[in-house]
């Protein structure tokens, strides 16, 4: 008995490694390049532009075309001039950039003020031991110190990176500060930019043990907090080192603010922000595109961050190509790792997709049965029918790879 | 009998037990002489902020990943090849002991020596990552290791289940199968504490591959081909 339960155990194994592995190598073997289809907001006609690749992405052999928003087709020049900030190398090369916009003056300060950057709702990789840099050292850029700071129940700790020593006077004196302000140790979660790659440095926005946001700095040594009132349970902050915004701060439930230099929150008006958008910002308008599995949504906002227009595409993906269509009918389920933690996931497809392809196992599994004249409806027989039915392709192949035998 | 079957056991695996320590005593001695120098040179400030925030940050125990997986792969070939040669194993089937009871003694026995190495590597390389780094950089990186760890054990199990088969088709399936799920427990590691979520999914599969030997051994008994 103990060994046709190793066998079941070998057979499981041999399907989890196909459920694994086939989907992943099909998917490999089919998927085309996707059709790049993006949107834009003219700051000259006020009016969206789509730009959608056409053509063969197979062969290489597509170009992209441009459209306005009633669907009439631009050109590559008017699409340019009718956004200047995305193009205004190329503008000015053609001598076609403009020297006012709405009635302002493009002066460098004004292009200077365009702005892009990836934003995730999902808070990224940190280890929560940052370095805090001085925030008015007197000079451009910030210098790194000799010391790591960490927020634990024992409250704010400094540790020498050299001899990973806790530095108790200038803990005690952040600790000080730091309770004074209201902040209740440990931390959940320190954001930041803990580069030397940055103008000026803003210090760190914490989010302490109840939940309540505050600003932690260093300024000529001495600690500057401050608390931020914030309603909502904070998922991530994205922190820009230059710009109006201090940060990004996404909540749980799925909405984000913008924290402005004045310590003033604005509510985005964005929808579906679990993932990963794209910020582009000029002097005119604030952008926000929100990219879904199929579908992508630019927002845009004024400069006071007030809704002014949305717009939705369909965009490309391989989930909704005829290869998956196919991959669906093929696999029942796959098993896939999420990325960076990796949790091994199942993600099972829908019966009505994979049933007949599972069927057709079951009786070719049968059928073989049959011409070598072995008797199915023993248990063991009958348990490895179970798994071609259920496991498809994948129990087919593993219960002829492991052959079931007499003793 | 089981004594001096360890005894046998022993004899047959300990070049490889002290060989395989001695290379990954040297491998985690020269992982930290490799951060020391780094320290030395960048300075520990510099350093530390590369191994935690560099994109990617710095792997520095990179070096160890296949380190356990060597030495299991050193005692099970050690354990394993010379009882297959000529099919000397059935020499030992022989024994006035239940052969279930004997081959599981054997495996016993190779997992804890597998063990035992893996202890030491370990201890080591935790006693020498705590004397240079913080804990929140030891902690994610213990998470890390500890999937490369179990993978020795897994390997040890599919060498010893392939060995004693007596079928050459199935013995390519089973290597087949081993080195696929192997796969699985090196994933890249982008930052500290990568693949963690995982680890008891793979302890499972590892825990899961201990009895595989008895069953290639049963077929070797009963003569099968």
């Amino acid at each position: 008995m103990w060994s046709k339960t190793v066998r079941v155990l070998l057979i499981v194994t041999a399907v989890f490694t196909m459920a694994y592995y086939l989907p992943a190598f099909y998917q490999k073997s089919v998927e085309k390049r996707p059709y790049k289809t993006m949107i834009y907001f003219s700051e000259v006609s006020h009016d969206f532009i789509v730009s959608r690749e056409e053509g063969d992405t197979l062969e290489a052999k597509s170009e992209m075309k441009y459209y306005d928003s009633n669907g009439k087709e631009l050109d590559e020049k008017e699409y340019m001039k009718l956004l200047p900030f995305n193009n205004t190398r190329r503008l000015k090369i053609m001598g076609e950039f403009p020297d006012s916009l709405n009635g302002v003056e493009l002066t460098p300060e004004v292009v200077k003020m365009v702005k892009r950057g990836m934003l995730m709702a999902e808070s990224s990789y940190t280890l929560q031991l940052d370095p805090l840099f001085e925030s008015e050292s007197g000079h451009r850029g910030v210098t790194l110190p000799e010391d790591m700071f960490r927020i634990n129940y024992n409250g704010i700790e400094f540790i020498d990176c050299k001899t990973l020593k806790v530095n108790p006077e200038k803990s005690n004196l952040f600790n000080k500060a730091l309770a004074s302000a209201g902040f209740c140790a440990p931390s959940k979660g320190i954001y930041g930019i803990p580069s030397t790659i940055k103008r000026q440095d803003d210090g760190y926005f914490i989010v302490d043990k109840t939940g309540q946001l505050f600003q932690l700095k260093m300024i000529k040594g001495k600690p500057f907090v401050k608390e931020i009132p914030f309603e909502g349970e904070i998922k991530n902050i994205k922190c820009h080192s230059s710009g109006d915004l201090y940060c990004h701060i996404f909540t749980t439930d799925s909405i984000v603010y913008a924290l402005d230099r004045n310590y003033a929150l604005h509510k985005l008006p964005l929808e579906n922000v679990n993932g990963r958008y794209i910020l582009s910002s000029n002097y005119f308008y604030n952008t926000y595109k929100v990219n879904d599995k199929n579908k992508s949504t630019l927002y845009v906002l004024d400069p006071d961050y007030n809704f002014v227009a949305k717009h939705t595409e369909d965009i490309d993906h391989y989930s909704v190509s005829e290869e998956a269509k196919v991959e669906r009918k093929i696999f029942p389920f796959k098993i896939m790792l999420t990325p960076g933690m990796a949790h091994f996931i199942p993600i099972p497809n829908p019966i009505k997709d994979f049933y007949v392809l599972n069927l057709i196992c079951a009786g070719l599994f049968l059928l073989i049965k049959l011409i070598r004249r072995r008797k199915i409806w023993r248990i063991a027989g009958i348990v490895d029918l179970i798994i071609v039915l259920v496991t498809g392709v994948y129990g087919l192949v593993a219960v002829f790879a492991f052959p079931a035998r007499k003793y | 009998m089981i004594r001096h079957l360890f005894y046998k056991e022993w004899i047959k695996t300990r070049w490889a037990f002290f060989a395989s320590l001695a290379v990954g005593a040297a491998v985690i001695f020269y992982i930290f002489t490799m951060a020391e120098n780094r320290m030395t040179m960048l300075g520990a400030k510099g350093y530390m902020l590369s191994v935690l925030y560099d994109n990617p940050p710095k792997i520095y125990y990179s070096w160890l990943q296949y380190i356990p997986l060597l030495g299991a792969v050193c005692i099970g070939v050690a354990q394993y090849v010379p009882e297959i040669r000529n099919r000397r194993i059935r020499l030992t089937m022989h024994l006035p002991v239940d052969n279930r009871k004997l081959i599981a003694s054997m495996a016993l026995f190779g997992l804890m020596l597998v063990t035992i190495l893996n202890a030491l590597l370990f201890g080591f390389f935790e006693y020498e990552n705590h004397a240079l780094f913080p804990a929140e950089i030891t902690g994610p990186v213990t998470a890390t290791v500890i999937n490369w760890f179990l993978a020795s054990y897994l390997a040890y199990n599919y060498i010893g289940m392939t060995a004693m088969e007596p079928n050459g088709y199935r013995k390519l399936i089973y290597a087949v199968t081993g080195l696929i799920l192997l796969s699985l427990y090196y994933n890249s590691v982008d930052f500290h504490g990568a693949n963690s979520g995982s680890t008891w999914f793979l302890a499972i599969i590892a825990l899961l591959s201990c009895p595989l030997v008895l069953f290639s051994t049963h077929r070797l008994n009963k003569g099968d081909r």
